[in-house]
């Protein structure tokens, strides 16, 4: 099964992921082994199809509607199997991307994070997809953290499921269980993550 | 009869966000409460001299990450945990709620968090929502200090994006039910069986779940925006509507309204109970 990716994130500060590193930082003890979190939306898309044409007609999506992205504050890539770009405000691939999403870098760890209720689709998804050929689309909020390069791997592990899911008032912040279903991701960003059934 | 109560203070805790902080003072204050609005970076040592605990309505930290997520993990949430164990009255009232809940302060099971207010369901829509809401008394509503006076229903309006009371594992929910303290209902007392009177698709219906020991409530509609008959709405059905229809001169309309049961009750609570307050029910 074939799959993209559409990632959005803010062009400037992101006030929540702000928030949140401080909050890890003094709230919860992890201080400077915290080196920088990042917060980003996640749209992927599963089908049975060349991966070719979702792209197109992801890049006339972003091109054609702000359900997904406000392109005058956010930026968007999309990441496939063969090719990974970002998206300029018109919905055309940009040459020179802005910046990397540090999907395929090893040294970041992720939480991904998603409704355990919805699938949190934008409404208008639909009308820019082969909706027959599509095997599953799911929509959630992807946390990239890296961590103290001294750090080792158990080490970065531990400490990425000490800020991941709340058990206590200091242990755990970015997912509640009782309504959010998660996925702890170390070494890179797999290709479909998290694709359901539609 | 609030004159021994005179004494017992209040504290408000403003958070960066808070925005209910004036108007639930004038609710205790009301009562007869001496109620103080204080910064939640004050020493610890401020909130030793408090007897009870208030946490507003707003918007704390603007709902990131979840609503209530952050504040609940300020050190001052620390000295509510030990109050509360010692069983001193703190309620959250919307956001406050919000706070307790993500701090554990209001769960079901022993020393774990438990309980959640998800995003709003409602049916073709999604996101923040207000009205008025008809609050009753749930099944054990006695054994929660700021409801066992509550006789009545009580209209007060609610206005949440994430008011939902959910639980996932099935203990806790058993549980659940036994520690609803309010109840969406409906004006005429009967218990309200889905939207609009259940405004957010919360577990049994719950607007206010005590932990617990009862001195400890997380709210999620305003009280405190019904603590006088002009606040409710000249249209509101049910005995309370009548009474605002009724009203015409500024003396009727500043009568006591709905909402102001609950302060009434932490006023009583605070006056006449202090040794029996933390019980575990």
């Amino acid at each position: 099964m074939n799959g993209i990716q559409i990632l959005v994130d803010r062009k400037g500060l992101d006030p929540t992921a702000v928030s949140a590193e401080e909050a890890i930082r003094s709230l919860l003890g992890f201080g400077d082994r915290l080196a920088g979190l990042r917060r980003r939306r996640l749209l992927e898309l599963c089908f049975d199809a060349p991966e070719e044409e979702f792209v197109d007609s992801a890049l006339r999506y972003l091109r054609e509607t702000t359900r997904l992205w406000n392109p005058n504050k956010e930026r968007a890539w999309i990441r496939g199997a063969a090719d990974s770009f970002e998206v300029d405000r018109n919905g055309a691939r940009r040459s020179a991307p802005f910046g990397q999403p540090a999907c395929d870098a090893q040294e970041w760890n992720h939480v991904l994070v998603w409704s355990a209720e919805s699938r949190d689709l934008p409404a208008d998804l639909a009308r820019f997809f082969a909706w027959e050929t599509l095997a599953g689309a799911r929509c959630g909020e992807l946390w990239s953290v890296s961590w103290h390069p001294g750090m080792d791997a158990d080490a970065r592990r531990r400490a990425t499921n000490g800020v991941a899911v709340v058990r206590s008032r200091k242990d755990g912040l970015l997912v509640q269980p009782e309504y959010q279903d998660h996925l702890i991701l170390e070494g890179g960003l797999p290709l479909p993550v998290f694709c359901v059934s539609r | 009869m609030w004159g021994r109560t005179m004494s017992a203070r209040v504290v408000v805790i403003r958070f960066p966000g808070s925005n209910c902080e004036a108007e639930s003072v004038r609710a205790l204050e009301r009562v007869g409460l001496t109620a103080e609005i204080r910064r939640w970076n004050e020493p610890s040592e401020v909130f030793e001299r408090f007897d009870a605990f208030l946490l507003p309505g707003g918007f704390s930290y603007q709902d990131r990450i979840r609503a209530g997520a952050i504040a609940a993990r300020l050190p001052v949430l620390d000295v509510l945990a030990r109050k509360a164990e010692q069983g001193a009255p703190i309620v959250g009232l919307c956001n406050g709620a919000q706070i307790l809940v993500e701090s554990g302060l209001v769960n079901i099971e022993e020393a774990v968090i438990d309980l959640a207010l998800a995003p709003n369901f409602i049916e073709g829509r999604h996101g923040y929502y207000t009205r008025w809401v008809v609050l009753l008394p749930g099944a054990f509503a006695d054994r929660c200090l700021f409801t066992r006076t509550l006789k009545e229903p009580a209209p007060v309006p609610m206005a949440h994006g994430e008011g939902r009371f959910i639980t996932r594992g099935a203990a806790a929910r058993a549980g659940f039910t036994e520690q609803i303290a309010l109840a969406y209902g409906r004006p005429d007392g009967s218990a309200a069986e889905g939207f609009p009177w259940i405004p957010n698709g919360s577990l049994g219906g719950a607007a206010g779940v005590r932990n617990r020991g009862g001195n400890v409530l997380a709210l999620m509609p305003h009280p405190e925006r019904a603590q006088v008959l002009a606040q409710v709405p000249e249209d509101f059905v049910g005995a309370w509507g009548e009474r605002r229809r009724a009203a015409k001169s500024a003396r009727e309309l500043e009568a006591d309204g709905p909402g102001l049961f609950l302060f009434r009750a932490l006023a009583a609570a605070l006056g006449s109970e202090r040794a029996g307050l933390g019980a575990r029910a």
